[in-house]
C-alpha cells in the first residue's frame, strides 16, 4: 500500500486538480535590460506567482530566436510558444494586422489611443481565427522621414538612396509612387549602409533612431509623422489553450498591465529621444500645408493600390477613417 | 528601448588604476581585499579631493582624481539613483575641466560632431595625449550609465566609443587593458538583428583576458554578463563565471576590483539557470 501510495504521488494521481505545470516560450529582439524587457520580466513574475507555479513565461530576448520570420516558423513546429513580432511580419497570418500600418491614417497619439478601445479587438479576433492569441498590442511611436538633407517633398526623396525593411510591401508601394526605388535591406544592415553610403534616408522612430545609433548619420527629419509603429506579443493559440480557463485569464490580465506600462513608457521615451535628437543637432523641418497634402495624396494613391492586392483589411481601414473623422469633427467644434 | 547595461563596474575599475590621488591612496585602495572598507572610506577622501580642486581650480591632476574617484563611487558604491546620477554628473565636470585645461581644443572638438571626432583626435593628438581623453571617456561612460533613462545621455554613445577606440589603437593594453572591457560592453550593447556587432565585443572581451593574463576578473564578468548572455551561450557564460570565482582575487592594483567581479560572478552563476533555461 505503502508502495502505491508513493507511486500514485510520484505520477500525480491524488492531485486531479493541479496541471502540469506550462512554461510559455517567448522571443523578442528586444535585448535584455531594456525597460520594455523589464517589464515584461515583472509580467511573468506576477503571472507566476499568481497561478501558484502553473504558469511560467521563459524569454528568448535579444534576437536569439532569429528574425520574425524564423520566430513564427519556430512556432508552427512547437519550439516556441509565442514572440513579439513586430505587425508588419504578421501580416501573411491576416491582413488586419495591417489596419493601423497604412501612411498618414494618424495625426498625432491621441487619436490612436481614441480608436484603439474600439478596433483592437478587430485585430485579436481575426488573430484568434488563424490560431494565434494576441496577449498585447504595443506602440512603438511614429516614424519619421529621416535623412542627411532636409526632405519637404516626393521630389526631393527622388535623389536620395531610401532604405526599406525587407518585405515590406507598404513601403515599397509608397515609393514606388513616388517614383522612388528603395533599398530593401534587414535591420540588421542599416547602420552599416548608412555608414557606407549604400542609403541616406530612411523612416524611423526618434527613440529606435538612437538606440540603434543611426542618429549619428542622419541630420534630418521631415515634421510630419508618417506612420505609427505597433508590436504584437502572440502566442500559439494550442499552448494557450493547455492552461485552465482561470490561468489564461491570470496571463491576460498581467499582460495586459504590462503593455498599458509599456505604452506609457514609450510615450515618454519618443518624447524624451524627439529632444535628444534636436539637442544632438537633428533639425525637424517643418512642412507647409501644400507638401502636406501633396504627401496625402501620395498615400491615397498607394493606399488604392493596397486594396487591389488586399494588403489591409478594407471595410474595417473605412469605418476606422469614419470613426477618425468623426472625432476631427468633434474636437473642431 | 533603452540599450544600456553594464558600465558601472567599469567604473572602478577605471576610476582607481591610476595613481593620482594623493599618496598611495589609489593604490591602497586597489589592493584593498574588502570592499566595504573602501566604500566606508572613500567619502572620506572624495572632501579631501573637492577641498584640493577649491584650492587648486587649474591643477589638472587633482580634477583627474576627482572625476575618476566620483565616477567610480558613483558606478558601485552609490546607494541610489539619484545620488549615483548627482556623483557621475561630478565626476564628468571634473573630467571636462581638466580636458579643457589640457588643452581648449579638445574640448571643442569632443563638443563638436560625433563624425568629426576621430579625424580631429588623429590630425591633433597622438600617444602622448590618451591618458586625459580616457579619463574623459571613461567618466562620460559613466554619466549616461547612471543616466540610461535620458536618451540625450544614449544619444552620445558613440563619441565615448569612438575615444576609446582611438585610445586602444594607441595602447591597447591601456589602464590594465580596461579599455578592452569598455569596448566589450559598448559592442555588446544589440544583438546582431539590431545590426549590433557581438563579434568584435567578444574579441575585446578575449584581448583583455590574454593581455592581463586572466588576471582581471571584471573581464571575465562583463564578457558573461554581456556577450554570452546576448548570444545565448550558457556554456561560455558558466565557465567564464566559473573561472572567475576560481581565481586567486589578490592581483597587485586589482585585488579590489577582482573582489567585486567575484561578487558579481556568484551572482550571475545563481541566476543563470532561470536565464537560459
Amino acid at each position: 500500500m505503502k508502495l502505491i501510495t508513493t507511486l500514485a504521488l510520484l505520477l500525480g494521481l491524488f492531485s486531479p486538480l493541479t496541471q502540469a505545470a506550462t512554461t510559455l516560450r517567448i522571443a523578442t529582439v528586444a535585448p535584455d535590460g531594456t525597460s520594455w524587457m523589464r517589464l515584461m520580466r515583472q509580467a511573468a513574475d506576477d503571472i507566476e506567482a499568481a497561478t501558484e507555479g502553473r504558469v511560467k513565461v521563459r524569454y528568448f530576448p535579444g534576437g536569439v530566436q532569429g528574425s520574425d520570420k524564423s520566430v513564427l516558423r519556430k512556432m508552427q513546429i512547437r519550439q516556441l510558444h509565442g514572440g513579439a513580432i513586430a505587425s508588419g511580419a504578421l501580416a501573411h497570418i491576416t491582413n488586419m494586422t495591417q489596419l493601423y500600418s497604412l501612411p498618414f491614417t494618424f495625426r498625432n497619439l491621441d487619436e490612436i489611443r481614441a480608436v484603439r478601445a474600439e478596433y483592437d479587438q478587430h485585430i485579436a479576433a481575426a488573430l484568434a481565427e488563424q490560431g494565434y492569441i494576441l496577449l498585447g498590442l504595443s506602440e512603438g511611436g511614429f516614424a519619421y522621414l529621416m535623412s542627411n538633407s532636409p526632405l519637404r517633398t516626393s521630389d526631393d526623396v527622388r535623389s536620395k538612396k531610401v532604405w526599406m525593411p525587407e518585405g515590406d510591401v507598404i513601403s515599397e508601394t509608397i515609393f514606388t509612387k513616388g517614383q522612388v526605388q528603395p533599398i530593401a535591406l534587414p535591420i540588421s544592415d542599416v547602420y552599416t549602409s548608412l555608414q557606407t553610403g549604400l542609403i541616406d534616408t530612411l523612416a524611423v522612430n526618434a527613440s529606435s533612431a538612437i538606440a540603434l545609433q543611426w542618429h549619428t548619420k542622419l541630420n534630418y527629419a521631415t515634421d510630419y509623422p508618417l506612420v505609427f509603429l505597433f508590436g504584437m506579443l502572440v502566442v500559439d493559440e494550442r499552448a494557450f489553450k493547455g492552461i485552465s480557463a482561470a490561468d489564461q485569464q491570470v496571463v491576460r490580465t498581467a499582460m495586459a498591465a504590462a503593455f498599458k506600462a509599456m505604452d506609457t513608457q514609450n510615450e515618454k521615451d519618443e518624447q524624451g529621444a524627439r529632444e535628444a535628437l534636436q539637442q544632438n543637432g537633428l533639425e525637424f523641418v517643418a512642412l507647409s500645408e501644400a507638401d502636406k497634402e501633396a504627401w496625402r495624396q501620395l498615400a491615397a494613391d498607394s493606399i488604392a493600390e493596397l486594396r487591389e492586392r488586399n494588403v489591409y483589411p478594407v471595410d474595417t481601414y473605412n469605418q476606422l477613417l469614419q470613426t477618425l473623422t468623426t472625432l476631427r469633427n468633434g474636437s473642431a467644434n | 528601448m533603452k540599450v544600456l547595461v553594464g558600465l558601472a563596474l567599469l567604473a572602478l575599475l577605471s576610476g582607481c588604476s591610476v595613481a593620482n590621488l594623493p599618496g598611495n591612496l589609489s593604490r591602497a585602495m586597489m589592493n584593498q581585499d574588502d570592499p566595504a572598507v573602501v566604500e566606508a572610506g572613500a567619502p572620506a577622501y572624495l572632501l579631501l579631493l573637492d577641498a584640493l580642486i577649491l584650492t587648486y581650480p587649474d591643477d589638472e591632476d587633482f580634477l583627474l582624481a576627482g572625476s575618476r574617484l566620483y565616477g567610480a563611487y558613483a558606478g558601485v558604491f552609490a546607494s541610489d539613483k539619484e545620488q549615483a546620477r548627482r556623483m557621475a554628473d561630478k565626476a564628468m565636470n571634473y573630467a571636462r575641466r581638466a580636458l579643457c585645461e589640457y588643452d581648449d581644443e579638445a574640448c571643442t572638438l569632443i563638443d563638436g560632431p560625433q563624425d568629426q571626432l576621430l579625424a580631429g583626435l588623429q590630425a591633433s593628438y597622438n600617444e602622448d595625449d590618451i591618458a586625459v581623453f580616457y579619463a574623459k571617456a571613461a567618466a562620460w561612460a559613466g554619466w549616461i550609465q547612471a543616466n540610461s533613462d535620458n536618451w540625450h545621455a544614449i544619444a552620445q554613445l558613440g563619441k565615448v566609443k569612438t575615444l576609446m577606440q582611438w585610445v586602444a589603437s594607441h595602447d591597447p593594453a591601456f589602464d590594465n587593458a580596461t579599455v578592452q572591457v569598455y569596448l566589450g560592453v559598448l559592442e555588446s550593447q544589440l544583438p546582431p538583428s539590431l545590426g549590433g556587432k557581438p563579434d568584435l565585443a567578444r574579441d575585446y572581451f578575449e584581448r583583455a583576458i590574454v593581455m592581463t593574463e586572466g588576471r582581471n576578473l571584471m573581464a571575465h564578468v562583463l564578457y558573461a554578463k554581456q556577450y554570452a548572455r546576448l548570444m545565448f551561450e550558457q556554456e561560455l557564460h558558466d565557465r567564464l563565471l566559473k573561472e572567475a570565482l576560481a581565481a586567486d582575487p589578490h592581483q597587485e592594483g586589482l585585488t579590489l576590483i577582482n573582489r567585486l567581479a567575484q561578487r558579481q560572478a556568484a551572482e550571475l552563476l545563481a541566476e543563470s539557470s532561470d536565464y537560459f533555461e
